[in-house]
């Protein structure tokens, strides 16, 4: 008897001091409180970069096209990005949020890295140089995003005004409890100098063309579009023409492909890596271009067609842009005259390297930088500011785009007018327009491409809306949700949203 | 003591002489019908009315003692002159007779404090269908069970009083804690299990019978008890063979497609419309022609499956001798869906063996493997598009006109005249979705008595689960140019529990009993999954990994895991089974929370008082039983992500170098969520014949575990946190009526009745008003239910001007869309009502059951009808239905819809004209069976029962809801695969 109560103790008690460890981290991740070494701190470098992709490639970005004047929306368009083009966004929309969201992630990354730097370097005082650069590169970050929101959610900067209207809110640290305030624009763009006066004291890689990380003529570039709208125009100046030497513009037909078709260009300062393995529908451009091959041919079926003001602005015989920026092509509209020849924003077929199958992929490699745009914000800060002569800046452009120049007879008005123009052209659905019409004060209204009246989505109104530069509608909301949770923003929507 | 008997058995044989006994249960009163034998001869009686017996034995020979319901006993008779009192204990191994509770051994029915209710096998073993939860659904008041997908494979949700919490993503926050045999399981696990293995699914619902399952009870718990191999004096063995053959067929909507040629005439209507306003063309004479070329198609017939064949195939043998018993059991079930595309095949075996080589030491070991392979039916998941691809859209939403296959029968791949989608009939070809699954479960316990009342156990179980899902889209899909792609998906899932327990039974004087329980147990779980894929796939029929060219995407690795540590205790104290209490205390310690926060003690109290018992009604004939009991007690819920308190960075990929992102936000804070859940109930039986049972709850959790918003500006969304005080009070009613009853007939009809109001009582800060998932329509507001409909208002058509009307800020009416105001509906996505009934009745071997189930007052939106009667989209492309039509004309319409130039140019909003009453009422079952007289049976020599039935699941169905089915948890019905009605036909046999 005894005997069995013994094993019966044995076994009740043994398998008793049995019990798991609770401390149980994933392990496929990387615990925050992890992040020691100098190897972590450039992993979190180049994760602002990959976060940072999808603001400035893909449906992000095409969304801040659609509220401009450049683009007809499609029956095609299965309503993706259909509050944009009509102006009918609400404040709770889910893609405002992601745009907002997203932003922020990338910020938060930045200053994550920025809250953990100062003390590896500490432990790692012989990488002191790359840590640097790594913080170096989060502060230029951080001021990148932060005029990425102001350009979609504030109004345009006006020095006279920029003390008064709203700003974004500014998040300097990584702080999940923080509520901060919008502040005023010129808050905004006083901590993006700063961010980017830290920068400059830490970044010294050389730049070179297609970078794919920070380079000190980054620096230089972002300069030159912040000085731009700040209406510091003799800044901008400055700045491009130390630029001008280094990133030759692209001068042919066939170099003027190779920016996009081959994502590879002496103009180009620095653009966003991508491989084929890190291809993400949030990446691609297919709503422009997108479509298959039928029978050895290719037949579209974007959704987003050029309006035909747009179309009409390219001289088809002469700009090498034409057949490269936009070209005429097959697409397909099943729901109204099925297959039909119309002219598309052929940019974005996709780098011929980031293809995947015979067919096109339309993924471009975001450019964040290029001599083009900094030629054109030249061009316009000489126009506006004290210096310099705008009208031969645009014709250097103009050449190396198979143009004419214009001639020296020109007068003020249309030479502004052709700097609008010329932008338009070059910076076809990258983001400006809507931050050039509010810079430039016009509001113009859509017109339609020509014989594709049975293919637009419905919604007849939407096709001749009047891109008013100072109406409501043209800043995006900021997201309904931010009010319930951050009391700091009470009271600081934009207006005409709830 | 028994082992001297045991030892001193061997001398017996001697002289025989009569041996005067009386058999009792162990409250004292008589056992009759108890078969007693003397061992080693085929000397046996019964014993009579009185529990008396006479039996001729020698002097020191041995009885035995058995009868169904309790345990058999084995006595010496001694010296033959004294008169042998035997109190013979109630057999945990008869479900009928008694009741499961965490650990420990099974109590006599009458003795449970613990609101516990049972559903036996006869609801679940001979229906159609494999999934056992559907088939029980209506059986248990407070239970809802509702089964959203018709899909062979889908696993049901099902909830115990209310949503408990603010739900997780996948729902699994408000599901019971499920165990098998005492060892948790998932649902998914569940539904590879053949349910035909199980003997009772009980339901325990209140404090008093789940608080010793501490942290994960707080939605009440589900255990299912394993059939098992009985322990008999004399060895034997049943076999059961069981085969049954059913066909499936799609229930039509209320909604009605219109056909080719209404459709036609619509786009003409709508076509005045765009010439009008200048907005171009819709349809002219040549397209009309082209589009009447082909017909008229009626795309459900098209899509639905004509009597889907399912076949079931079950053998077991049960058996047992003294020493070891058994339960084998092998089953095929080969189910064929309504859809496209959809099957499940199922293999399922199954061991159960018991040894107990001496009597004071018990083992036994169960294994069942199963595997299954099924695909499943293409289905869309979000609001946004409504793809024709998606069969349950399209049966509804493809233009009549567009045919469905050519002049020789062959599908039409592309839908040429409705948007160039592929037809939902080709996407099984173009885009399978097939699993696989292997399970394994196991467990093996040894229970030893060292001294007598004293039992310890110690149980072993472990669960694996492999699953391999394959994704694929075919090259010849037009639009993927030649090259097709293909995705494995695996998951690979691994826990055990690990339980020990000592259980002692002592007495205090003659009539108090006393129960003492204390243990530990200690739970690990591991999930893993990888996705792996390769595109560039030129041959359709080799649609796998090797034969990609290039790889898809970066393989994706993730885990899960989690460990619980426990230690319990229980004592149960009862007083001549008059009054009865219990107590019970756990302490969880959970790797979901940091150091500080991952303990926690849940606790119980129950009271019971047994009215029967006192002598004021032990004489009463009108009141044949009645009990009161009452039971108060906590428990906890950790489900959140298993790293909820970490701030994690997930590898990100930027030109081929490895970045970090952060993954979570982190909360080291967060703690266990809290319930306290109060249960008073009443059970009353009448002339023998008539049982009410009442039970009134209130359900109180606080600290609900959830992501809470948090600025954006922060990056993240949300991050976890233990928020807000919700309550679900109600009641239970349980009303079961013998109508007749005598040798040959038996009439039963038996209702079970659930209320349950569910408050909101606090959020989290200042905010009193969130909404459920963001942009979505249901809310929880402080004071209203959770789930709530907030929309637009929708007031109908003007019929002097045909605009569209809502209710605006001030109450009044708009017709304009950007006036308009959200509205609280004041009606929920859960329903408060619900409950089943049950109708049995017999004539010696024919039996006819029908089980009702219903649920009353949900709201569920109508997302199909937001496309299908909406101008804005009937251009050609989607179809639309009869309702659409109902537009406004002329002025002094009262019309359904407004003018169309206004639907064309804006479109019909997503208002509350889209909320529909989705209460439902649905014969779960019907089904008349035949067993055939054991008379005959014997004659044959080889059977020993034969029965034969027929039965039909969902035969009927009464809704308001327009859509393909109402039985959809979900704040609206996507129509993605309705349940089907289904005719089975079977046979048992048994040797």
């Amino acid at each position: 008897m005894k005997r069995i109560i013994y094993i019966a103790l044995i076994l009740f008690l043994a398998p008793g001091t049995f019990s798991c460890s609770l401390d149980i981290p994933q392990r496929e991740q990387l615990n925050n409180e992890q992040v020691s070494t100098p190897q972590d701190v450039n992993g979190l470098a180049l994760g602002i970069y990959a976060k940072a992709r999808s603001l400035f490639m893909g449906e992000k970005m095409m969304w801040f096209d659609y509220t401009s004047d450049l683009l007809n929306e499609t029956s095609n368009s299965g309503n993706r990005g259909g509050f944009f083009y009509r102006w009918t966004l609400s404040s709770n929309d889910g893609d405002v949020a992601a745009i907002w969201t997203d932003t922020y992630a990338a910020i938060s990354i930045a200053n994550l890295l920025l809250s953990k730097v100062d003390v590896i370097m500490e432990a790692y005082k012989g990488d002191a140089a790359a840590l640097g650069y790594y913080k170096g590169e989060a502060y230029l970050w951080r001021a990148i995003l932060h005029r990425q929101l102001a350009l979609r959610f504030c109004q345009d900067y006006e020095p006279s005004t920029a003390g008064t209207v709203m700003g974004v809110p500014i998040v300097d640290e990584y702080d999940l409890e923080a509520t901060p305030s919008r502040g005023t624009l010129a808050n905004t763009y006083t901590q993006i100098l700063a961010d980017i006066e830290e920068a400059e004291q830490l970044i010294s890689r050389a730049g070179a063309a297609n970078s794919t990380r920070f380079t000190v003529d980054c620096i230089t570039a972002f300069k030159a579009q912040v000085y731009l709208d700040m209406h510091r125009y003799d800044d901008a100046i400055a700045e491009v023409n130390s630029l001008i030497p280094d990133y030759p513009l692209a001068a042919s037909a066939e170099e003027v492909a190779n920016i996009w078709q081959k994502d590879n260009s002496s103009e180009t300062i620095l653009q966003l890596a991508l491989t084929t393995s890190e291809l993400n529908a949030d990446y691609y451009y297919y709503d422009y271009v997108g479509g298959a091959f039928d029978e050895g041919e290719y037949i579209s079926v974007g959704a987003y067609i050029p309006e035909q003001w747009v179309v009409d602005l390219y001289d088809q015989a002469n700009d090498w842009r034409f057949g490269t920026y936009i070209d005429n092509m097959l697409i397909d509209f099943p729901a109204g005259d099925g297959v039909v020849d119309a002219y598309l924003i052929s940019k974005y077929l996709g780098s011929e390297d980031l293809r995947t199958s015979t067919n096109f992929n339309w993924y471009s490699r975001a450019k964040l930088f290029r001599m083009a745009d900094l030629m054109l914000i030249k061009a316009e800060a000489e126009y506006f500011g004290e210096t310099g002569d705008p009208l031969a800046t645009l014709n250097t452009l103009r050449a190396a785009r198979g143009l004419a120049a214009l001639p020296d007879t020109i007068t003020d008005d249309d030479l502004f007018v052709e700097i609008q123009n010329e932008r338009t052209r070059e910076m076809l659905c990258e983001g400006s327009r809507t931050p050039d019409i509010k810079r430039w004060k016009i509001s113009p209204t859509r017109d339609t491409q020509t014989g594709m009246d049975n293919n637009l989505a419905a919604g007849a109104g939407s096709h001749s809306l009047t891109i008013s530069h100072n109406a409501n509608r043209i800043l995006l909301p900021i997201p309904l949700s931010e009010f319930s949770v951050n009391s700091n923003l009470t009271g600081q929507q934009n207006p005409g949203y709830n | 003591m028994l082992f001297a008997v045991l030892l001193s058995g061997i001398s017996a044989m001697a002289q025989n002489r009569p041996v005067y006994g009386t058999v009792t249960a162990e409250d004292g009163s008589a056992l009759s019908g108890v078969a007693v034998t003397v061992q080693g001869t085929q000397t046996g009686v019964i014993t009579d009315a009185e529990g008396k017996f006479t039996i001729s034995a020698a002097p020191n020979s041995i009885l035995e003692l058995n009868i169904p319901g309790y345990t058999a006993k084995i006595v010496s008779v001694g010296d033959g002159r004294t008169p042998l009192r035997v109190s013979l204990e109630a057999s945990s191994q008869y479900i009928d007779d008694v009741v499961v509770m965490g650990y420990g051994t099974a109590k006599k029915v009458g003795t449970v404090i613990g609101s516990v209710a049972s559903v036996k096998a006869d609801k679940f073993e001979m229906r159609p269908g494999s999934n056992v939860m559907d088939a029980i659904q209506g059986q248990v008041a407070g239970l809802t069970i509702m089964t959203s997908s018709g899909e062979p494979s889908a696993t049901s949700t099902f909830r115990l009083h209310g949503i408990g919490s603010v739900p997780n993503a996948d729902g699994t926050k408000n599901q019971p804690l499920i165990l098998l045999d005492g060892s948790p399981i998932t649902n998914g696990t569940l539904m590879m299990l053949n349910p035909s293995d199980f003997e009772s699914i009980n339901v325990l619902k209140d404090a008093s019978a789940t608080s010793i399952y501490g942290s994960r009870a707080a939605n009440g718990v589900i255990f299912i008890v394993s059939k098992r191999g009985k322990q008999a004096i004399n060895e034997g063995a049943t076999v059961t063979l069981r085969t049954q053959y059913s066909m499936s067929n799609a229930n039509r909507p209320r909604l009605e497609a219109l056909n080719a040629d209404e459709y036609i005439n619509y786009m003409w209507a709508l076509n005045e419309v765009y010439v009008a306003n200048q907005w171009g063309i819709i349809i002219n004479d040549a397209f009309e022609q082209k589009l009447r070329n082909n017909g008229n198609t009626d795309w459900f017939k098209e899509i639905y499956k004509k009597n889907a064949p399912a076949y079931q195939v079950d053998l077991n043998v049960t058996g047992g001798g003294r020493i070891t018993s058994y339960y084998l059991s092998g089953s095929y079930n080969s189910t064929e869906g309504i859809s496209p595309g959809s099957d499940m095949k199922r293999y399922n075996f199954n061991t159960q063996i018991e040894v107990a080589p001496k009597d004071y030491i018990k083992v036994g070991m169960g294994l069942s493997a199963a595997y299954s392979e099924f695909a499943n039916s293409f289905s869309v998941s979000t609001t946004s598009t409504n793809w024709f691809s998606n069969p349950a859209n399209g049966a509804i939403l493809i233009p009549a006109f567009q045919p469905a296959r050519d002049d020789k029968g062959n599908i039409i791949p592309m839908l040429e005249l409705a948007g160039d989608y592929a037809s939902p009939l080709i996407m099984p070809t173009y885009f399978p979705d097939t699993y696989n699954r292997m399970l394994v479960n196991g467990n093996m316990f040894v229970e030893i008595t060292p001294i007598k009342n004293l039992v310890i156990k110690s149980n072993l179980a472990g669960n694996t689960y492999n699953q391999k899902r394959v994704r694929s889209s075919s090259p010849d899909y037009k639009y993927n140019g030649g090259e097709g792609w293909v995705q494995d998906y695996y998951r690979k899932l691994y826990s055990w529990t690990w339980s020990n327990t000592a259980e002692y039974k002592f007495d205090v004087a003659e009539n108090n009993h006393f129960v003492v329980l204390a243990g530990h147990e200690t739970i690990y779980d591991f999930n893993d999954y990888t996705t792996f894929g390769m595109r560039g796939n030129q041959y359709s029929q080799f649609m796998y990994l090797n034969h990609g060219t290039t790889i898809r995407a970066i393989p994706t690795y993730e885990t899960q895991e989690s460990a619980i540590n426990s230690v319990f205790a229980r004592i149960d104290y009862n007083y001549k089974e008059k009054y009865m209490f219990d107590a019970s205390i756990r302490n969880d310690a959970s790797s979901r929370f940091g150091s500080t926060k991952r303990n926690a003690v849940f606790y119980s109290i129950g009271g019971m008082w047994n009215m029967k018992k006192e002598e004021f009604l032990a004489s009463s004939d009108l009141i044949t039983q009645m009990s009161a009991k009452i039971s108060w007690g906590t428990s906890g819920n950790s489900v959140i992500g298993d790293f909820a308190q970490y701030a994690m960075l997930e590898k990100i990929q930027y030109g081929g170098a490895a970045g970090w992102n952060p993954s979570t936000p982190g909360n080291p804070a967060i703690q266990w969520e809290a319930q306290q859940k109060l249960t008073v109930g009443v059970d009353v039986e009448f002339i023998d014949r008539i049982r009410v049972g009442l039970e009134f709850y209130q359900r109180d959790t606080r600290d609900m575990l959830m992501d809470v918003p948090i600025p954006r500006t922060t990056g993240f969304e949300d991050r976890p946190a233990n928020v807000g005080h919700m309550r679900n009070s109600g009641i239970d009613l349980n009303i079961d009526v013998d109508i007749f009853k005598n040798r040959d007939w038996f009439v039963n009809f038996n209702t079970n009745f659930n209320y349950n109001k569910n408050k909101m009582l606090a959020l989290f800060g200042s905010t009193t008003e969130q909404t459920i998932e963001v942009g979505g329509d249901t809310y929880m507001i402080v004071g209203e239910p959770f789930g709530v409909f907030k929309m637009f208002e929708w007031r109908g058509v003007d019929p002097e001007t045909g605009w569209p009307q809502w209710t605006d800020a001030a109450g009044g009416i708009t017709n304009n869309s950007w006036e308009a105001e959200l509205i609280n509906t004041g009606k929920s996505m859960y329903a408060p009502f619900a409950g089943g009934a049950n109708l049995t009745a017999s004539w010696k071997g024919l039996a006819l059951t029908a089980n009702l189930s219903w649920m009353a007052g949900r709201w569920m939106a109508n997302n199909t009808r937001y496309f299908s009667e909406n101008a804005y989209f009937a251009d050609g492309s989607i179809n639309q239905t009869k309702d659409a039509l109902n537009y406004w004309k002329q002025p002094g319409d009262n019309a359904l819809y407004p003018r169309l130039d206004y639907q064309v140019a804006y479109a019909l909003e997503w208002d509350s004209h889209l909320l529909e009453n989705a209460s439902f009422v649905r014969l779960k079952n019907i089904q008349l069976s035949y067993s055939f007289p054991r008379k005959l049976l014997t004659q044959s020599k080889v059977f020993e029962g034969l029965r034969v039935w027929v039965s039909g699941r969902n035969l009927w169905t009464w809704t308001k809801y327009k859509g393909l089915d109402p039985e959809v948890d979900a704040d609206y019905g996507l129509d993605n695969y309705p349940n089907s009605r289904q005719v089975s036909f079977g046979i048992e046999l048994q040797f």
